[in-house]
């Protein structure tokens, strides 16, 4: 198939970007959205071009570098899927697609469609951990019986890989839902309630002073999170950073 | 406590729970409307009331507007925080693909919300404001009917009204719903708030274009 390519284009962090056109031809629609973009970057090396450079790493949709906005949707038209899983097939040959990076403040573009995510590491970092012993000295962690259903919440919020997709979903630029997850997999476990309501308030804090945008609640987020992450979550972090505020 | 004042969550529980005040204000709000059409006489008792009585005049109607304007400030706040988390638009965004017009929309619905309500504060309240402490009239609790429904005898204050109240419609379609969820509510009532919002959002928006209609079509003949 023929397709007809916008890509963003920016050299690095200080210059001004925009979007080139490319034409490429012999697009199979069994390649997945990141081996089109290799062919294209074959092609442009040949031409002495410079390649387009883009995230990517496990590309088996477990790791969270890919991150793309395909045709004004983060991981593309497909849903709960990364954009490494993301096939040629969802395309028509003579397509037009726009593939830009994630859009957001505290998400600065570092080259083309590579932003920087670490605002992400620095949420976690603020309080994303536990640090009780669950090493079997004196307590194993599988020791500890856990109702399925508390489990089941905690690792679905477990899931989450960071990559970043609810706040380039979201209209506000909002990192709710990633924080929300984050904050999640802990408070519904005992081993995460010694440091609970800390840990809520530091996150959030962090997650604000990064620049991310306020929630509105449109639900964008929870549609285009490739691991089907809760909004669920969102509701359970105000209630714990409310009761901790409250609690002081 | 002061790192609560400055949150992002803390502020959008702020919007929530003045937008919650202002929801029961329009339930009060649509009732003593909805008399004007069956009892006049009862409008007309309920109305002086609400005018005359002090509790009603100098701690309801002082707290009625501060909900106002908190709602609408921390709206804009929020908002303006908002466009500057994305300083650099996408060139290509498909906000339909997952989510709904109503709820990317607020600020634009509330935008015209607030704009009605400047028209509907020269209607009524200044107007009140200009009979009991400028002109200094004398107590009349038979005047409210007359006048509320002479205020709709022109077309384009009954199309404005209305037009109004399709926006607070949309409005509450995603805001009230949405509170519950910033007040951290998403369990097995969500599916019953989310029922009842839409409900809300259709009924009390529609009774009073209703009114507005009922009484553009029957004025009161001399």
């Amino acid at each position: 198939m023929k397709l007809y390519l916008k890509i963003w284009r920016q050299k690095d962090a200080n210059s001004k970007g925009a979007m080139v056109d490319y034409t490429l031809n012999g697009v199979e629609s069994d390649m997945s959205f990141l081996e089109m973009l290799d062919i294209l970057n074959e092609e442009l090396i040949s031409k002495g071009e410079e390649p387009v450079e883009f995230d990517h790493d496990c590309r088996e949709g477990i790791c969270g570098t890919c991150s793309l906005m395909i045709n004004g949707r983060p991981h593309g038209p497909d849903s709960r899927i990364t954009v490494c899983q993301l096939h040629m097939r969802s395309f028509n040959d003579g397509d037009e697609i726009v593939i830009e990076p994630w859009r957001a403040t505290a998400f600065p573009v570092i080259k083309d469609l590579i932003v920087d995510r670490t605002a992400f590491d620095r949420i976690q970092q603020a309080g994303g951990y536990i640090s009780v012993n669950t090493s079997g000295r004196p307590v194993d962690a599988n020791a500890i019986p856990i109702e399925k259903d508390m489990a089941d919440k905690s690792f679905n919020a477990a899931t989450c890989i960071g990559c970043g997709a609810c706040v380039a979903a979201c209209k506000n630029a909002s990192a709710m839902l990633f924080t929300s997850a984050k904050v999640s997999q802990f408070a519904l476990l005992p081993q995460g309630q010694v440091e609970a309501a800390e840990r809520v308030q530091n996150m959030v804090r962090q997650m604000d002073l990064e620049g991310f945008g306020n929630c509105t609640n449109t639900g964008a987020c929870e549609v285009e999170c490739p691991k089907g992450i809760s909004l669920e979550n969102i509701a359970r972090m105000n209630r714990e950073y409310l009761s901790a505020s409250v609690k002081g | 406590m002061s790192g609560l004042i400055k949150s992002s969550i803390a502020r959008k529980v702020v919007m929530a729970l003045s937008g919650l005040f202002l929801v029961i204000f329009l339930v009060l709000h649509v009732t003593i409307n909805l008399a004007s059409v069956i009892s006049p006489d009862f409008f007309n008792e309920a109305s002086h009331f609400m005018g005359y009585n002090p509790i009603v005049q100098f701690l309801m109607q002082p707290i009625l507007i501060a909900g106002v304007i908190i709602h609408f400030v921390m709206g804009f706040v929020l908002e303006i925080q908002n466009k500057k988390a994305r300083s650099v638009s996408y060139v290509k965004f498909k906000g339909s693909a997952n989510a709904p017009w109503v709820s990317r929309n607020m600020i634009y619905s509330g935008l015209v919300v607030l704009a009605f309500l400047g028209l509907h504060f020269y209607d009524f309240w200044v107007h009140e404001m200009a009979y009991k402490y400028v002109e200094v009239l004398p107590e009349d609790p038979t005047r409210y009917y007359a006048e509320t429904v002479e205020k709709f005898a022109p077309f384009w204050r009954t199309i404005i009204y209305v037009v109004a109240f399709v926006l607070l419609a949309l409005h509450l379609w995603h805001g009230f719903a949405s509170s519950f969820q910033t007040m951290g509510v998403n369990n097995k009532y969500s599916k019953g708030i989310k029922a009842f919002t839409k409900l809300f959002a259709v009924v009390v928006p529609l009774a009073f274009a209703f009114i507005a209609i009922y009484h553009h079509l029957n004025p009161i003949t001399h």
